[in-house]
Order: structure tokens, then C-alpha cells, then sequence
């Protein structure tokens, strides 16, 4: 028997030993890591964290806080929109109140007139953008006035001052100044007569300016001629009728006071500093002196200062990092200053009162981030009365799969902080609006809800929902919490509290989605491709939603849902309820009618959640295609927002309309321009690889640890099988599940730095797995495992060629698998859309049949015309020598291309009208039959003398011999070149999609022009052309085999 | 005294400027063999293929049977002429010539079946016996790749008898074969002329013309050079040609 290589497999050298040691390590490791990542163990690196449900805090706010003598009470008059900017307050003696304030939402000037019924909300002015610095005074009437600006476009700064005043029944508006942006800071006040006076910024002189309307109209004059003075004026008549006015210096950054002594403007430097003086709110006590509370930049705190005989004497009232902006001031009857200002650091507004020699602080309102825009005012019983903005969400909550639930304060550079939230995934997380603080609601699969305070982290409270959950819906106000559980009941649940109101049970067809109307009295379920909407109050059935045939007799067209409803929303005033589905439509409803209105169709995929804005004009959807888009309450397409790497699984509306949010599976929230519809900011729960990647490495993982200890197995016995079961395990397997995480890793929206943390554990286990490709392949490995060692020797010299040619094959195909996957990750940089793709590709496949068919067709057509063409060439008969040469000639002369057109348009002209198909049939046919002529002249002229000699002398004739004896052999000869014709002729069959043929590239075309995705639709085609090329090369081969059998192997 | 079968007088042919036989005369009678030898180049293959009209005459009269084709004839005459002549002679190929794509027994019942209409059934039992006369029962259905060459012209002979010719021509039938493989089918060439069949054989084989010959011609220079009985050609050459054709041949036997 030989030695060496070939020898008994237990006794192993030292290499092998390491190997096994490295297989063994390798099995271990792996199945180590799989089975802690099943059992939900802690490792989980570098995998990102998918987001399942998003909600910002309630959207901005007016608000109006109240001093009752033992608390302040809080009310939000105009919660819609983003309302309560400007907010600018007055009590007249009736103790009613009236305030101004501007609409951002809208872009509109509003006034919101308190009187004991409750409040009135009127529009002032309805122009675009119009609105902002208003300032409210009332008449003798205790009519209101308001001074005001309008913004540009742009929405940045104040184009005109203009002035609106209400005759009793109707709001009479006008433009005091235009031409040059002027009008931002205005403030207005009236004399006795009830004349306005407006004091105002001039932002292209930069300098302070009065309007008074005299009977002649408004005149206006240059308080101050700067430079750059005027900002954060505060207009006060005395009772003489002559202004005052405190304001910003901006060039000197003081505060400076102004006058008219007698017909000039005296004006003198109240406080200096380096930046002193904005938000200025001026007052005139009894004997006219007057008093400021003003804002100190430089230390963040709010000041006061009253003028005391010729000299001004400025205190600190509070100061912090950033305490003191909005400062208004009031004076009591008994000359008390009060001032209501906003604390920047927490967010909160304050209240400071003289009393005696100290100043009384105090918080009115934390919660969200109120305070801004405060505006003070003493009711008829002197007890104070601010209006103020509450900007409200600043703060985004992201509910995960994970369980936890990660907060940002928007405001505040993004900071994150984290609630423990569940054990298992958060299907929905919703903020409870002003009435219960800033408490968030979080509900999970499992079935329990939990409330939290966002600011301290602490739990507040939880119930169980009754059983694992498949979807859950919050009111808009919080207080009603409606689930569906994985039984298909759905629960109607009193939130915060958790007792139950209703219970709707299971009716059949599985339930996924839930919505609740804006007024809390209907409940919107999915139910299979059915809506059911039942009473909140009663608890009964109102309504099915349900589809219908367009034509009930001929049963076509069907108008509804075709698959299951994934997704539901009422508009803001609850007429429309908007549903998509898994059949990827999104459907507007008419929920008192119970019928369809428009349906709209666009995403490619379920579509996983639909929010209405604030206004009720824009729809905005979520999709397992990657993608959300917006629509217009018409069901129009608005726009598309492309980037997620995964389903976007949650989407929410912006503060404002500037941006919105959207999150998903791989793990980020996206915060995306309105404008430009690209992405401004990405937060990740946790930077990773998308967790597809890990449930691919986890399944492998396992799988490859059970096959490595099976090799190891064989490797230990010596068996040539083992060997190549771990070269294909350890070289195939990671170009399947490694590379492709690998190569999608540098695309993640992150810092360099952050991918290679991402990416390293994928790039440590490649290198680990191609060490372990090494050692294998190496010649004191591989030599052993290349002949079965019991064998005779003989047999295991011809082990030896089969063994290293199935190694090849590994490699080889190996090689195949990366550029492939390359291939396929450089495509995905294409940012293809793959749920378009997936959606149009059973369209697009459909065109393989015909392309097959008119290849067929074509061939045939081909084979009979070359066949025709070689016995011109070949005959010495002129006429029919002559014709094929011709016909080779004039078909080979010119573009395939053109010839189909021909054929197409040439043939109609002699009212032979043909099908697009048989047009290109007949174009393709033709065109190839002259190619193949040569090679059927070929093929007969490879037939032997000697044939037809043998054949001659048996007797047989010309045409016997052809046909009996030449051509068979000659169609042996030519069936391989045919097979090279005719997958040729498969690839130029998409010359004929330009006749109009429905076949594959037609198709593709079709599709992608109507969606602009060509790119995709062109990707499909060629892979359906590659895949029909493959399969029949393949074929060919097993022809070319059977007509070889008559041959020696 | 029989008629001859075939009588051949003057028989010119030129190949081009190549005058290549030069007024050959042949008479053959029934059942009568006769071998054809001389060096490569003397028109002995070009003589044979003459007769069943693969190469055409360039001048004189070639008769078979009672069917007699003179050079020049009318076209169409002489296409009825050729298919008949065809029929009664039998031709075997030095290179075998058997249909690649066709089984042995495809090769022998293809031109009954096409050429003579007869029924299938009729040339498949016709073709075994052939088959077993050649003893290539066995190799029926077989691929002419897969046989050997001394197979495949037996086939060959199978196939041309299936035709039932009065004549066989034989054209250097051995030359293509090994050695070890000739003499299975000189063997059956001994038994078709045992069996009664007139035979022309162009060939090197001196055995087979020694043996079984009726009368043995050696051609030179597109014309006879000496004709008459085996016994005389080989033992007792009345030319120079003839003497020094056999040494050079015989030498080459012997080495």
C-alpha cells in the first residue's frame, strides 16, 4: 500500500489537529451565538433596533393661564394648527378677554375672544402669512384693534405693517406700510379718541418708526434714526395722548427709552451692556413715570427698571442660563409691577410680582415648553391673566421592537434620553395632550400599557390589555385607547385609568388595524378587507365599510380593498376615513355614506400606517416598499420620501409643515423636508446592521454549527466528503451571508468611524472564515482528503481527479456567488425600489411568454428560409442561385431594426394588415433565415463525397440522397450554431417591442416610462432574458448530446 | 458459351489534360471474379467507378447486362441508362461509406426501402439475414461510430447486396483496415464468390486474388498491362511490369 496522504486517518498530524481544533472552535462559537440570539440573550451587536410607532408631543398651542387666588388655572383656546404665536392678551372691564395671535399652520391672524360662555375664534385676516407681531389694544367699546405684519414668502421677515380693527360686526383690515420690509416689533396702543398709534422696526433703515393715523390717513414718523435701533418696541400712550416707547438698541446692545417733549423725540439709554434690552415691555404708572421689564442677554436674566426722579434704576428680577425672555409687564392699581416671562432652560413660563422689597417667583406652566409669546393682563378683579404659546412637541417618542422607548427633545439639539418601556415590542406610544401633562402612553404586543413621565422616567402607571395585541390606537385627546388583540377582539379601553368600555368580539376575517375619530365616538376596525365601525358611546355597530363592484351584474371592477386593510385614519373633522392595505391601494371613505370616495394607488407594497395632518389637507402613509409618501386630501399624489432601507413602519407629521417624521425597521427616524422632500437628520435607536442581516446570520449561524460538526465528523474520519462539505460550507456560505451586509454597511447614513463599528464583526468573521478557507485548501490539509483511504489504490488514483475538479467547482462557484452578490449591491445603490419591482414583476414575466413564442415562431420561420437559402446558394440553377444570393445580400445589408419597421409599416401599404406579432415574426424570421443560410450551406457542405458516392451507387437519386442521407447529418451539423441563433435571436426579439409586441422588453418599457423606473423594469427584463438563456443553453447541451449519440464518445 | 455481363470496349477517360485510361477493353462473365492489381495512379479505381457510372466516360461503350451505355449518349437516355445499371451493380467503398446517422440495419434496408419500394417489414428480414450472412447479427442496431472498421464493411457488403446486384464491384475494400481486421472481411468476400457472384475487385490483397480469382488483371498507365489466370500472373509473369510490380509488392508483404 503507498504512505503518505493516502494513509489511515487516525493518525493525525499536528496541522489537522488545528484544524479540527479551528472547526470545532468555529461549530461551537456559532452555535453558541445562535442559540443565546433565539433565546433572546444579550448579545445582539451592532444590529439596529426597529422603530415600530412614533408620536410627538401635542402640536403648539394658545394658552391662557389664569390666577384664580389659589392656583393657576390652564386652558388651551386654539389647540388646532400650531396657533398661539404673537399671542398678544387684554381684559376690558367686563372681565372678557381678547387676544391676538397668529396661526403658523394656517398663516393666519387670529383673535380669540374669551367671555364666560367660553371662547370665540374668529380669523382676522386670512391672507397668506399674515399674523405675526401682533399686538392688541382695546377702545373705549373694548372693541378690539390689532397691529400686525405680513410675512414674505419666505416666511422670514415682515413685508408690511397693517392694522385691523373690528366695527362691531366685521373685521376691517389695511396696510399701514408697505414698499420696503417693514413692521416686525409693532406695537399698538390707542388714545382716548381711540386713534391708533403703532410703533415699529423699519428692517431696511433699520430704525425705529411711529404710524398714527390722523383723518388725513397714516402718518409716520423716525422716532429714532439708529443705527439699528427699534426692535422689541413697547408703545404706551400717556395720558395726554404723547408716546413713549422703550426699545432695543442693537447697535449699542442697550435699552433704550424714548418721548416726545413737545414736538422732538428725546430719547435716553436706560440700561447698557453688551446685550440688554430685548423683549422690553414698557408701562406708565399713575404720575406717568415709566417702568420696563426687559431681558439681559449677557446674563440670561430678566430685569425691571423704573425711572426715579431723573435716574434710572435697574434690579434683577431672575436670573438663570436663560430666564426672562417675553417679559411682559403690568402694573397693579396699587403700582405693583407683575411680570409674566419664559424660562428658556426649563421651558417653562414664570410669573414674578413685587412684594414689598422681593420679588415673588413662580412657575405657571411647565409642561411641554410653554411660556413663549407670554402676554400679561389684570382682569376686572386684578388678578393676573397671561396668554402664552405653548410650543408643545418638542418632544418625539420612538417606540422599538426591542421594547424600549427612546425619547428626543427636538428643541434641544436632539437629546436622547431612554424609558425601559416593555419586554417585548412596543406597537404604540402616544402623548396624553395638556389635560394629563406629559405622561406617555406606550402599549405593547404583549399586551400591556404602560404610562410614563417623559421628564423623570418614572412609571406612573400599568394594565394589561388583555392578551397579546396585534394593533392599538390612542385618541387624538388620550383618552380613549382602543386594541386588537391576536384573537380579534378589540377592546375599548378608558386611558389612562384602563378600565374597559367596550368589547367587540372576533367575527371571522383576521383584524389588523384600529383608528378612533377625532370626536372619540366611532371606532374604525379592519376586518379582513372590510371596515367596521362601531359607537364608542353604545358600543353598537354603525357601519360596515365594505367594497362593491362597479358593475354588480358583470361583476367587474372591483372598488375597495382586494387584501387585507393595514392601516386607518379620520380626517380631522371625521367624515373621511382613509384606509390602506395590503393590496398596496389607499382608500378614501365617505363614513357617512359608507361608500367609496376616490382611491388612490402608488406605494408597491402593505402599506403599515396613515396619519392625517392637523388641517385635514395632507394624508401621509407609511409602506413596507421603504417608502412614506404624502397625499392631498383629494387622494392626489404629493410627493415621495425615499431612503429607508427597510418597511417604514411609522410616519408622523412635523410641528410645523416644514418637515416630517418617519421610522422603520432599520432601525433610524428620518426627519425629512417638505420642501425639498430630501432627509435634513437621522437618529438611530442604535447604529447596526439592518436586522434582516442578523435573522440571515443568526438562521446560518446555527445551521453552519450543526453541518461544521458534522464535517468535523468526517474530517476525524478521514472521509473526502467532509472536506468538501466544509469548503462549500465556509466559502459559500459567508459570500451568501456575510458580503452582502459587508457591502451594504458603507451605504448606512453614519460616520465613517461608526460603519467600521457597525461593520467589524462582519469583517472579523469574513477574515476568521477565509483563514479557515486557507487552511483547508492547504496541501498538507487538502492532500488527505483527496482518495478514500480504504480503498485499493487504484480506485483511489481516480478519487484523486474527481476530488479536485468538485474543488474547483467550489471555487468557481464561489466566484459566481460574489460577483453576483457585488452585482446585486451595486444595483442596490441604484436605490431600486424593490417592492416596485416585486409589485410589477408577474407583469413584466407574463412578456417571457411571448417573447418565447416569437423566438419560437421566428426560428422556425428562419430554419425553413435557410434551408431554402443554402439550396440556392448551393444550386447551380441561376435563377434560384440568384435569388438567394439576393435575399442573403439585401437582409444582411440592413439593420434589423429598420426591417422591422418595414415589415410593421410597409406591409399596411398594400392593405396586408398583420398583428404586431406576426410582423415581427416575419421581420425576425426573415432576417435570421439569412444569416442561417450560410450556416446551412455549411453544414451540407460538410456531408462527405463519399456519402453521396455510397448513396449514388445504392441507387438512390438527388433528392433521395438530400433528403435521406445530407440533410440529417447536415441538421446535426447545424443544431448547435441554430441553439446560438436562437438564444441570439431571444435577446434581438426585443427589437420588436418597438412594433408594439408585448413582450418582455415592451413590458418593461411600458411600466417603467408610466412610473419613471425604468432602471427596474429594464433590471427585470434582462435578469428574465438572462434566465431564459441560461436554461436553454442548457437545453441546447442536452440537444447537442442526443444528436451526438450516433457518434463515437 | 455464356454472353458476357459486362463488355467493355475503348474506354477513354481524362481528367482534365489527364489522360488517365487510355482505351481500356473488358469483358466479364457471369460469375466470374476478377481481380484488378497495379500501382496506385494506373486508373484501376477510376476503371471501377466508371462502370456503375460514378466517374463518367470520356469516350467509348460500356455495357452491362443488355443495357449499353455509349459515351456522348442523350442526357436523358443516359440517366435511365445510369439508374439501371445502377441497380444491377453493387459497389463497396475503400472508406466504408456507411450513413453516420443511421443504424447497421438502418444502412442496409435505406436504399431497398427508398430505391426499390419495398415494404419495411419485408428489408428489416432481408437485412438480418444479410446481417447473419456477415455475422454482424449482433451489431443490428448499432452506430457505424461504434463498430469497428472491418464491422462497418461488412456492413457495407451487407448493404450493397441488399440491393440484390448481379455485379459487385469492390474498391481496395481492405485498404482502410488493420491488418487483423482484413481478413474477416476477405473471408466474406471469399463466400459471396463461392456463393456464384460476379465480381470486379480492385485490391493489394494478392491472397484473395491468388485464391479465389478467375482470372487476375494488372493495369498500368491507364491501360492492361497483363491479364490471364492467378497461377500464371504470379508464377509465371510474361512482363517486365508485371515482375517487378509483384517483387515491390511482395517485398512489401514481407517487412
Amino acid at each position: 500500500m503507498s504512505g503518505s496522504s493516502l494513509s489511515s486517518p487516525l493518525e493525525h498530524p499536528g496541522v489537522l489537529r488545528v484544524l479540527f481544533l479551528l472547526i470545532a472552535l468555529t461549530s461551537i462559537l456559532s452555535l453558541a451565538y445562535s442559540l443565546q440570539a433565539y433565546a433572546g440573550g444579550p448579545l445582539r451587536p451592532y444590529v439596529a433596533n426597529p422603530v415600530t410607532d412614533l408620536a410627538l408631543t401635542p402640536t403648539g398651542a394658545l394658552k391662557v393661564a389664569r390666577w384664580d387666588g389659589s392656583h393657576w388655572a390652564i386652558e388651551s383656546p386654539d389647540a388646532l394648527g400650531y396657533a398661539g404665536l404673537y399671542a398678544s392678551l387684554a381684559a376690558d372691564r367686563a372681565g372678557e378677554l381678547h387676544i391676538a395671535y397668529y396661526d403658523v399652520a394656517a398663516g393666519h391672524l387670529k383673535y380669540a375672544h374669551g367671555q364666560r360662555s367660553g371662547w370665540d375664534i374668529q380669523i382676522v385676516d386670512a391672507g397668506e402669512w399674515a399674523g405675526a407681531y401682533a399686538s392688541l389694544a382695546l377702545d373705549g367699546a373694548s372693541r378690539p384693534h390689532i397691529a400686525y405684519c405680513r410675512l414674505d414668502a419666505a416666511r422670514r421677515s415682515c413685508q408690511n405693517l397693517r392694522y385691523a380693527e373690528f366695527d362691531g360686526t366685521r373685521w376691517i383690515t389695511a396696510t399701514v406700510a408697505s414698499g420696503s420690509p417693514v413692521g416686525a416689533h409693532a406695537s399698538l396702543a390707542l388714545d382716548r379718541a381711540g386713534r391708533p398709534y403703532i410703533s415699529y422696526y423699519d428692517a431696511t433703515s433699520r430704525t425705529l418708526r411711529l404710524a398714527s393715523r390722523t383723518s388725513a390717513g397714516w402718518q409716520i414718523e423716525t422716532v429714532d434714526a439708529g443705527p439699528d435701533v427699534g426692535e422689541y418696541a413697547s408703545l404706551v400712550l400717556d395720558p395726554s395722548g404723547r408716546p413713549h416707547i422703550a426699545y432695543y438698541d442693537a447697535g449699542n446692545g442697550a435699552l433704550k427709552y424714548a418721548h416726545l417733549q413737545g414736538s422732538t423725540w428725546v430719547s435716553e439709554t436706560v440700561d447698557a451692556g453688551p446685550e440688554v434690552g430685548e423683549y422690553a415691555s414698557l408701562v406708565l404708572d399713575r404720575s406717568g413715570q415709566p417702568h420696563i421689564a426687559y431681558y439681559d442677554a449677557g446674563n440670561g436674566a430678566l430685569k425691571y427698571a423704573h425711572l426715579q426722579g431723573n435716574t434710572w434704576v435697574p434690579e434683577t428680577v431672575d436670573a438663570g442660563p436663560q430666564v426672562g425672555e417675553y417679559a411682559s409687564l403690568v402694573l397693579d392699581p396699587s403700582g405693583r409691577p407683575h411680570i409674566a416671562y419664559y424660562d428658556a432652560e426649563n421651558h417653562a413660563l414664570k410669573y414674578a410680582r413685587l412684594d414689598g422689597n422681593t420679588w415673588a417667583v413662580e412657575t405657571v406652566d411647565a409642561q411641554g415648553d410653554a411660556g413663549r409669546y407670554a402676554s400679561l393682563a389684570l382682569d376686572e378683579a386684578g388678578q393676573p391673566v397671561i396668554a402664552y404659546f405653548d410650543a408643545g412637541g418638542s418632544l418625539l417618542a420612538a417606540g422599538t421592537s426591542e421594547g424600549t422607548i427612546q425619547i428626543w427633545k427636538i428643541d434641544d439639539g436632539w437629546a436622547r434620553s431612554t424609558l425601559p418601556g416593555h419586554n417585548g415590542a412596543v406597537i404604540r406610544v402616544g402623548f396624553c395632550p395638556a389635560s394629563c401633562g406629559l405622561a406617555l402612553l406606550s402599549v405593547a404586543r404583549d399586551g400591556t400599557v404602560r404610562l410614563w413621565n417623559v421628564r423623570t422616567g418614572d412609571r406612573l402607571a400599568e394594565w394589561h390589555a388583555g392578551g397579546p395585541l396585534r394593533s392599538a390606537a390612542l385618541s387624538n385627546d388620550g383618552t380613549l385607547l382602543a386594541t386588537v388583540g391576536e384573537d380579534n377582539v378589540v377592546r375599548l379601553w378608558k386611558a389612562p385609568s384602563g378600565t374597559i368600555v367596550h368589547e367587540f368580539p372576533a367575527e371571522g376575517h383576521e383584524r389588523r388595524a384600529v383608528a378612533i375619530s377625532p370626536d372619540n365616538l366611532l371606532v374604525a376596525v379592519g376586518e379582513g378587507a372590510d371596515i367596521r365601525i362601531w359607537s364608542t358611546f353604545s358600543g353598537d355597530k354603525v357601519r360596515d365599510l365594505v367594497g362593491r363592484w362597479e358593475n354588480e351584474a358583470t361583476r367587474e371592477k372591483w372598488i375597495g380593498h382586494r387584501k387585507a386593510v393595514t392601516a386607518l385614519a379620520f380626517s380631522p373633522d371625521g367624515r373621511t376615513l382613509v384606509s390602506g392595505g395590503a393590496d398596496t391601494l389607499l382608500i378614501f371613505w365617505d363614513v357617512a355614506l359608507g361608500r367609496v370616495n376616490t382611491t388612490a394607488e402608488g406605494h408597491w407594497a402593505p402599506l403599515t400606517q396613515v396619519v392625517y395632518d392637523q388641517q385635514g389637507e395632507t394624508i401621509l402613509t407609511g409602506c413596507e416598499d421603504a417608502k412614506a409618501r404624502t397625499w392631498m386630501s383629494n387622494s392626489n399624489y404629493l410627493a415621495s420620501y425615499i431612503g429607508h432601507l427597510g418597511t417604514v413602519s411609522t410616519v408622523a407629521f412635523g410641528r410645523d409643515r416644514s418637515y416630517l417624521l418617519t421610522a422603520g425597521t432599520d432601525g433610524t427616524v428620518r426627519v425629512w423636508s417638505t420642501t425639498t422632500n430630501a432627509v435634513m437628520r437621522v437618529e438611530w435607536i442604535r447604529p447596526g446592521v439592518f436586522p434582516f442581516w442578523n435573522q440571515v446570520l443568526s438562521a446560518w449561524l446555527l445551521l453552519s454549527g450543526v453541518i461544521g460538526l458534522l464535517c468535523l465528523w468526517g474530517l476525524w474520519r478521514g472521509r473526502i466528503w467532509s472536506h468538501h462539505l466544509a469548503l462549500a460550507l465556509y466559502l459559500l456560505g459567508p459570500v451568501l451571508v456575510l458580503l452582502p451586509p459587508i457591502l451594504e454597511v458603507p451605504s448606512y447614513p453614519l460616520p465613517w468611524g461608526e460603519r467600521l463599528r457597525v461593520g467589524w464583526p462582519l469583517l472579523f468573521m469574513a477574515l476568521w472564515y477565509i483563514g479557515l478557507v486557507v487552511f483547508l485548501t492547504r496541501g498538507a490539509v487538502a492532500g488527505r482528503y483527496e482518495a478514500p483511504y480504504d480503498r485499493p489504490l487504484a480506485e483511489q488514483l481516480m478519487s484523486v481527479r474527481r476530488t479536485r475538479q468538485l474543488r474547483e467547482g467550489i471555487f468557481v462557484a464561489a466566484v459566481w456567488l460574489i460577483i453576483l452578490v457585488v452585482l446585486f449591491s451595486v444595483l442596490r445603490r441604484f436605490n431600486l425600489d424593490i417592492a416596485f419591482m416585486l409589485h410589477y414583476l408577474p407583469f413584466i414575466m407574463a412578456g417571457a411568454g411571448t417573447t418565447l413564442y416569437v423566438s419560437a415562431a421566428s426560428i422556425a420561420l428562419a430554419v425553413v428560409l435557410a434551408l431554402l437559402g443554402a439550396l440556392g446558394r448551393l444550386s447551380r440553377n441561376p435563377i434560384a442561385n440568384g435569388a438567394a444570393g439576393f435575399y442573403v445580400s439585401l437582409i444582411r445589408g440592413t439593420p434589423l431594426l429598420v426591417q422591422v419597421f418595414i415589415w410593421y409599416l410597409g406591409l399596411p401599404r398594400l392593405n396586408i394588415t398583420l398583428q404586431p406579432v406576426l410582423a415581427g415574426i416575419l421581420a425576425l424570421g426573415v432576417n435570421y433565415g439569412a444569416y442561417m443560410t450560410e450556416i446551412f450551406r455549411a453544414g451540407i457542405q460538410a456531408i462527405g463525397k463519399g456519402q453521396h458516392e455510397a448513396a449514388a451507387a445504392l441507387g438512390m437519386s438527388g433528392a433521395q440522397t438530400f433528403r435521406r442521407i445530407v440533410l440529417p447529418q447536415a441538421f446535426r451539423i447545424v443544431i448547435p450554431p441554430i441553439g446560438n441563433e436562437f438564444i441570439a435571436m431571444m435577446k434581438d426579439s426585443a427589437l420588436v417591442s418597438i412594433i408594439t409586441v408585448w413582450e418582455l422588453t415592451f413590458r418593461a418599457q411600458k411600466i417603467g416610462r408610466q412610473y419613471f423606473r425604468a432602471i427596474e423594469t429594464f433590471l427585470i427584463a434582462a435578469a428574465f432574458y438572462w434566465i431564459l438563456t441560461v436554461i436553454f443553453q442548457f437545453l441546447q447541451g442536452k440537444l447537442e448530446t442526443y444528436m451526438a449519440r450516433s457518434e463515437r464518445k | 458459351m455464356a454472353e458476357p455481363v459486362i463488355r467493355v470496349r475503348g474506354l477513354h477517360k481524362y481528367f482534365g489534360p489527364l489522360h488517365v485510361l487510355r482505351g481500356v477493353d473488358l469483358d466479364v462473365m457471369p460469375r466470374e471474379v476478377v481481380v484488378i492489381i497495379g500501382p496506385s495512379g494506373g486508373g484501376k479505381s477510376t476503371f471501377l467507378r466508371c462502370l456503375n457510372f460514378l466517374e463518367e466516360p470520356s469516350a467509348g461503350t460500356i455495357q452491362i447486362g443488355n443495357v449499353k451505355v455509349e459515351a456522348g449518349e442523350p442526357a436523358s437516355v443516359h440517366r435511365e441508362h445510369v439508374r439501371e445499371i445502377r441497380r444491377k451493380v453493387g459497389m463497396v467503398f475503400q472508406q466504408f461509406n456507411l450513413f453516420p446517422h443511421m443504424t447497421a440495419l438502418g444502412n442496409i434496408i435505406e436504399a431497398p426501402i427508398t430505391v426499390k419500394k419495398m415494404p419495411r417489414e419485408q428489408a428489416i428480414a432481408k437485412a438480418e439475414e444479410l446481417l447473419e450472412w456477415v455475422g454482424l447479427s449482433d451489431k443490428r442496431d448499432e452506430y457505424p461510430s461504434r463498430l469497428s472498421g472491418g464491422q462497418q464493411q461488412r456492413v457495407a457488403i451487407a448493404r450493397a447486396l441488399a440491393m440484390e446486384p448481379e455485379i459487385m464491384l469492390f474498391d481496395e475494400p481492405t485498404s482502410a483496415l488493420d491488418p487483423e481486421l482484413i481478413s474477416e472481411v476477405v473471408e466474406v468476400m471469399e463466400r459471396l464468390a463461392n456463393e456464384g457472384m460476379t465480381m470486379v475487385v480492385v485490391t493489394h490483397e494478392l491472397h484473395f486474388a491468388r485464391d479465389v480469382a478467375d482470372r487476375v488483371i494488372l493495369m498500368d498507365g491507364g491501360n492492361w498491362v497483363e491479364e490471364g489466370p492467378p497461377e500464371q500472373i504470379f508464377s509465371h509473369p510474361k512482363e517486365e511490369r508485371t515482375r517487378q510490380f509483384l517483387s515491390h509488392i511482395l517485398r512489401g508483404e514481407r517487412t
